[in-house]
């Protein structure tokens, strides 16, 4: 990276699309790079000194005692199963036809309700159930890489003891023992918020029969800030769910509700219907105010940064500007200027003026939204512009978020901890729960638990809390589980397990309720289940005035994975303006600031031990593998850092060394820190990955939680390695600089543009693409995707759906860094403009499935073909491994098998018995030397041929949807058959929007991507 | 240039020298001691050296209520 800004500035002024500072600064190591198809090292020659000097005859002697050995040895030992039909056949199994179940997964915050496709009772893909009010068939991330939990190798197996093995009869038996023996001492449940009113009632029948069992709740991120600020303005418990479809202007605050907020499924799904090409007069328009570049940032049409403790200046700015302009008499920001603020924080004082012009000519349609992160005073400061501009009309009056338990605040969790010091708790029970590592340090949490008698952790594996207790009790994952979750008014969603548990694993509920029971109790797996139906035939149903026979009422929720209820939304009230007079006008602004962030992928720590989440690229960072500190570049000049330097960062007495990553956007003198990372009790997979942010958390905080300002940041010793795959399948970028722009690779205009000349994205693209061969006729159904660039966010779901649709390995960190990451899909992320203040475009870039596909013709041993329908086709058998097709390839989407790396990586997790049980038997396993690439989901196409020849149809192209499709909330892939001229993919094809990627090349892709409009003003265009 | 009987008595003694040379008792010493140890070596390493992995089985849970994957219009 240069030193020097204004000798860059001149250097990259040509420059207008880039993926990274090396590549705008023209690092000569970036350059070099791009000058080859793979990374250094992969041609080196071998050096003769370094081998071992064996001689021939011991070489030979000892291959033959090896061939011997194993020709003896190895001649039959494996297990290779039983291959027999049913003697007798479950019902609803057809051998080759896969089942699904509806149901949902615990640890999810977005609400979602799942189908889990099972293939001979063994679950295999999770996706949306389409029944459910809320996912509509669409789920996010950590869904659907839950599936790989059930089949962790290391989940726990049986009870463990102070480490070893027990049976359950042994640990129930000690366990009631010390439940009936506390001398009135305190027992102590702590538990994620629950959702159940079955899993409630099982605890309020634990407290009636240990009456001193009290339950502590508690989530790493949560929405108690914006909602207590709602009471305090509107008296109602929740702040509404927004009608994010029919916003016309959104300002988001230091929010990124398509990204990591609760609901952002849902609200990616409704923010997108404004995207729409087909409707251009109903775009929205997308204004971001934040710190860190996030999702929703990285989306928006306007975005400014700002650091995140001058929110609330920032609001009462707007506030003061709006009231002026739009005559809404409040006299509580007369001390405040937006043209003074804009001077001070350097913000564009263009894009605020049509900020406000818009806020207050869409009065009603407008609405501005706080991240769950900042102050009560800003959500205050929002909940009344948007009561002062009428913006109420969009507050969901249909649908509302309900709470059926409260987590407990910090009193409790001190007052908590203090029983513990003094000796008045005699056990503790962690309900699935994690608080070692969850709750601050400075709570003294893992300390006083010390000093308890009796500790017991109901964990899947173990994690940092199981190891600090005395038992540790195995249950079932959400696929083994019965239960029941009530997140908002309108229904009930159902959970059924899908599979028997595999190991000698219980139900949490059921656990607790075992315990209830006398010494002689005998455990069934059918004990919950009964009591979760027996709870709904005597409290739940009755309440539901259904017309069916419970039991058939029954049958059908399971069916179905919801159960509808008629409510209604409580009335939302004027809105109390004692919420003003309380408000803290003092600036909050000093020292650096702070923003400790829920992780894209791992949540708050929970699926650390989940491989395809660890490596999904950062939707906007690329980084996979690892957390980082994230601050501006002038903020990294000031400390005197690069990326990958470590810093130290200071919070008060707490601090942390972590490495610093220079993230475009950034807002300067702000650190953003995702959490979620630095497990160092979990699986193979996640122990050791990333930093433990969550040292910085504090039990008493000035701002917020999650936000702290007044800290330090300095230079420390040492670099550390962030494996980022932002660069990685670059072109040769010397030879065609600012090839993403010249090569018309990204193709993007405003809004204004297209409503003047819907064909403007073509205007000066003279090339002429002809064919020495005559094309070739497809006469049938002929495959082909669109991509709308409008829609798309660029969140990664699809390249999850993508990895378990089709059997794609986790390779590590160090292979990642060596650009051979597996994913089928790559979301390419291009920055244009200027570092402190660039725009975002985001690219699916998959398989192109071209015509005239250049792989093809380079094949020596013809692994790589075409079909009759438009397919462009890998043959695993065939494939020598030559890589000539990947050279060739001007996408660069073809993936390589450098090693096997289900047996490279992590210890061989990924050829555990258990572990192997989560691949799709459609689709081959890939080993070493094998190239591979995106298939259009091959095996979905072959499944829907054959459902349309046995029904003595033709195939049609919305038969067969993709594992990308399917996932993709936004509803921005659409995939069919391109010769049916009435079909939604046609429209698309056809659409003044449309264009190839390279169409000059004429291999002729079957991808349109429809080019993103940004809706801006004219006179920035 | 040897007479008849010579030849047939030199064949007589061969026959005699390489029945002598083999002798039953080793042969099926060695056979049963091949035998062994090629019975050891196919079962023996990887009853030491395999991991003790349980099998893994997988049954569907009888009361899960399947269904189709398309929405439910009922």
């Amino acid at each position: 990276m240069a030193e020097n800004k204004e000798t860059i500035d001149i250097k990259t002024s040509e420059t207008a699309y880039w993926k990274s500072f090396e590549q705008l600064y023209n690092d000569p190591a970036f350059i070099e790079a791009s000058h080859h198809e793979f990374k250094e090292g992969t041609k080196d020659n071998f050096d003769p000194s370094k081998l071992t000097g064996m001689s021939r005859r011991k070489f030979l002697a000892l291959v033959s005692a090896s061939a011997a050995l194993a020709g003896t040895g190895c001649s039959d030992y494996r297990d290779k199963g039983e291959i027999i039909p049913y003697t007798k056949k479950p019902e609803e199994i057809i051998p080759g036809k896969a089942n699904y179940y509806a149901t949902f997964v615990n640890n999810c915050t977005c609400g979602c309700g799942v189908l889990v496709k099972t293939r001979e009772g063994r679950p295999i893909k999770v996706d949306g159930n389409p029944d459910h009010p809320v996912s509509k068939g669409k789920i996010c991330v950590q869904c659907q890489a839950s599936i790989l939990g059930l089949y962790d190798p290391e989940r726990l197996k049986a009870p463990l003891k102070d480490g070893e093995e027990i049976t359950w009869y042994q640990a129930d038996s000690e366990i009631r023992n010390a439940l009936l023996n506390t001398d009135g001492k305190e027992i102590a449940i702590v538990a994620h918020k629950i959702n159940s009113p079955t899993a409630l009632k099982a605890i309020e029948d634990f407290k009636k029969r240990y009456v001193t069992a009290k339950v502590y709740n508690y989530e790493l991120f949560n929405n108690d800030i914006r909602n207590s600020a709602w009471k305090k303005c509107y008296g109602s418990d929740h702040f509404p769910l927004i009608k994010w479809d029919e916003a016309k202007i959104i300002l988001s605050l230091e929010g990124d509700f398509l990204g990591t907020e609760d609901n952002h499924i849902e609200n990616a799904r409704l923010f997108a219907r404004g995207r729409d090409v087909n409707n251009p007069d109903k775009f929205n328009r997308l204004y971001s105010v934040e710190g860190n570049m996030s999702l929703t940032g990285m989306n928006a049409d306007y975005r400014l940064r700002l650091r995140p403790d001058a929110q609330f200046e920032f609001v009462m700015s707007l506030l003061n500007e709006l009231g002026r302009k739009g005559n809404l008499g409040n006299n509580l920001s007369a001390n405040y200027s937006l043209n003074a603020f804009a001077d001070k924080y350097s913000l564009s004082k263009q894009t605020l003026n049509h900020l406000v012009n818009d806020l207050l000519s869409k009065r009603g349609y407008s609405i501005l939204y706080a991240g769950s992160g900042l102050p009560e005073k800003v959500h205050i400061a929002v909940n009344y512009i948007n009561e002062l501009l009428g913006n109420k009309n969009l507050y969901n009056t249909n649908q509302y978020k309900v709470s059926i338990s409260n987590l407990s605040n910090n009193e409790e969790w001190k007052t908590f901890v203090n029983s513990m010091n003094a000796g008045k708790v005699g056990v503790v029970v962690h309900f699935d729960s994690n608080p070692v590592y969850h709750l601050p340090v400075d709570l003294g949490y893992a300390e006083s638990l010390k000093k308890v008698e009796t500790v017991i952790s109901l964990v899947e594996m173990e994690n940092e809390s199981s190891a600090a207790s005395k038992y540790a009790l195995p249950i079932n994952h959400s696929f083994e589980s019965w239960g029941d979750s009530k997140t908002r008014i309108g229904y009930y969603k159902m959970q059924q397990p899908v599979i028997s548990p595999i190991f000698d694993t219980r139900q949490k509920e059921a656990v607790l309720l075992s315990w209830i029971e006398g010494e002689n109790f005998e455990f069934t797996n059918e004990f919950y289940q009964q009591y979760l139906k027996r709870n709904w035939e005597e409290n739940l149903y009755p309440r539901l005035n259904s017309k069916l026979p419970f039991n058939q009422f029954w049958y059908g929720a399971l069916h179905d994975g919801v159960v509808l209820q008629n409510e209604s939304v409580p009335p939302f009230g004027g809105f109390k303006s004692d919420a003003l007079t309380d408000l803290n006008f003092a600036s909050d602004v000093s020292g650096y600031a702070v923003i400790l962030k829920k992780s894209y992928s791992v949540g708050d720590g929970r699926y650390a031990n989940n491989g395809w989440l660890q490596e999904l690229p950062h939707p906007v960072s690329k980084i996979t593998w690892d957390n980082y500190a994230a601050v501006s570049l002038t903020t990294a000049k000031k400390i005197g850092v690069k990326s990958n330097d470590y810093v130290e960062v200071t919070i008060e007495d707490k601090k942390l060394k972590i490495p610093v990553f220079v993230q475009p956007g950034s807002a300067d003198d702000t650190i953003t820190i995702e959490l979620g990372y630095g497990r160092t009790k979990t699986g193979v997979v996640g122990a050791n990955v990333g930093f433990n942010a969550n040292v910085l958390l504090q039990s008493s905080y000035k701002i917020s939680p999650w936000l702290f300002n007044a800290a330090d940041i300095s230079k420390n010793s040492g670099k550390y390695l962030l494996a980022s795959t932002q660069e990685h399948h670059s072109f040769d970028d010397e030879l065609i600089k600012d090839a993403a722009k010249k090569r018309g690779i990204i193709r993007e205009g405003t809004l204004e543009e297209y409503l003047k000349n819907p064909h403007f994205i073509h205007e000066g693209i003279t090339h002429k693409v002809e064919s020495l061969y005559k094309p070739h006729p497809y006469t049938g159904v002929k495959w082909g995707m669109s991509i709308d660039l409008n829609k798309c966010i660029g969140c990664g779901e699809c390249v999850v759906a993508c990895t378990a649709e089709n059997n794609i390995p986790v390779v590590g960190k160090e292979q990642v860094d060596k650009g051979r990451e597996m994913q089928w899909i790559r979301i390419d992320r291009y920055y244009s403009g200027s570092p402190d203040e660039p725009d975002v475009s985001t690219q699916p870039m998959l398989c192109q499935h071209c015509d005239h596909a250049p792989c093809e013709n380079v094949c020596p041993v013809v692994a790589t073909t075409h079909s009759p329908d438009g397919l462009n086709q890998m043959i695993y058998n065939r494939c020598v491994g030559t890589r000539y097709c990947s050279n060739n390839c001007p996408y660069k989407v073809r993936r390589f098998n450098y090693f096997n790396f289900r047996d490279y990586f992590g210890d061989g997790q990924q050829m555990d018995k258990l572990f192997s049980l989560v691949y799709n038997p459609e689709v081959t396993v890939r080993s070493r030397g094998v190239m591979e690439k995106c298939t259009f989901c091959i095996q979905r196409i072959m499944e829907a041929r054959e459902d349309a020849t046995r029904e003595n149809r033709a195939l049609k192209g919305t038969d067969v949807k993709t594992a990308c499709q399917e996932a993709c909330s936004t509803n921005a892939i659409v995939f069919g058959d391109m010769n049916d001229q009435e079909s939604e993919l046609t429209t698309y094809r056809n659409h003044e929007l449309g264009y190839y990627v390279l169409e000059e090349i004429n291999v002729r892709p079957n991808i349109t991507y429809i080019a993103k409009l940004r809706n801006r003003y004219s006179e920035e265009v | 240039m040897l007479g008849l009987s010579q030849v047939i008595e030199m064949n007589n003694q061969k026959t005699n020298t390489s029945l002598k040379s083999i002798e039953r008792k080793k042969f099926f010493v060695k056979i049963s001691k091949g035998f062994a140890g090629l019975v050891l070596l196919s079962w023996l390493p990887f009853k030491l050296f395999l991991k003790n992995e349980k099998k893994v089985k997988i049954e569907i849970n009888p009361s899960a209520i399947s269904r189709k994957k398309e929405k439910h219009n009922g």
